[in-house]
């Protein structure tokens, strides 16, 4: 097993994003604690931790008012997007929402609400549709993680 | 009190762990000693906007360590109590056991 790996490079730009005056030195103690848990869970279990560290940290720098000006907006905008797509993800598939494009006034309102959805889940989505894909295909990670 | 500025709980908890890791005292090991020992599962980013209010109160100092592989090149930066720091924590310790005397609170009785 080589010696030091990379975390998944796609949630690090997640909190990268953020511009944090501790970026360097929040990011330098994950790898850490990354790589002790590469060698006693696995490499799995070490990326799962890893995106989990990822996005307490995100809530809790965002939580806390840590960002620069400029990033502070940005990352309420992300959180507020994570969670307003997991609920309406969570209704559409309760309630059968789409079913409503049936009639005129729900069509409006879920196309209205699709589209906010839209804007607002974009800044996480494609980061982590990523992720997903790097773990479903094997050969996608080949190189990129072993340094 | 002796010190015009409080410490608050989570403040409290990270001066005593910075004072148990000595030399070695950063944001991870920091993490591991407050779920070690106080069973605290804090994130790293807000263990490190703790350690900003209490430089800015003067309580600690730090610097940035050497860079290092595992870290990814990057370096960790280190704190150290402060003299104001320990007279800070000796304050509330002191404050603790003159408000808690003869209290027991795990009985749901307010004296002994």
């Amino acid at each position: 097993m080589p010696e030091n790996l990379q975390p998944p490079r796609a949630a690090s730009r997640i909190l990268s994003f953020f511009g944090s005056p501790h970026l360097p030195q929040i990011l330098g103690d994950l790898m850490e604690e990354f790589n002790d848990r590469v060698q006693t869970t696995g490499l799995s279990a070490a990326r799962r931790w890893y995106w989990r560290a990822i996005l307490r940290n995100t809530v809790a720098l965002a939580a806390r008012h840590e960002m620069a000006g400029k990033a502070r907006p940005r990352t309420l905008f992300l959180i507020s997007g994570m969670w307003f797509s997991i609920a309406l993800l969570w209704m559409w598939l309760s309630h059968g929402w789409l079913m409503g494009l049936e009639h005129q006034a729900w069509g409006v309102v879920t196309v209205v609400v699709f589209l906010v959805y839209f804007v607002l889940v974009i800044g996480w989505l494609i980061p982590l549709l990523w992720a997903l894909i790097r773990l479903v295909s094997p050969s996608l990670m080949q190189g990129k993680h072993f340094r | 009190m002796a010190c015009d500025r409080l410490l608050g709980g989570f403040e409290h908890l990270l001066l005593l762990a910075i004072l148990r890791l000595e030399d070695d005292a950063y944001g991870a090991t920091v993490r591991r000693e407050l779920i070690l020992c106080a069973d605290k599962d804090v994130a790293v980013g807000a263990i490190y906007t703790g350690l900003d209010r209490l430089e800015e109160k003067s309580f600690v100092e730090s610097w940035i360590g050497e860079p290092t592989a595992k870290r990814g090149g990057r370096g960790k930066r280190l704190y150290r109590v402060t003299s104001a720091g320990r007279r800070a924590l000796a304050d509330m310790d002191r404050a603790v056991r003159q408000l808690s005397a003869g209290l027991r609170p795990e009985k749901g009785a307010a004296r002994a």
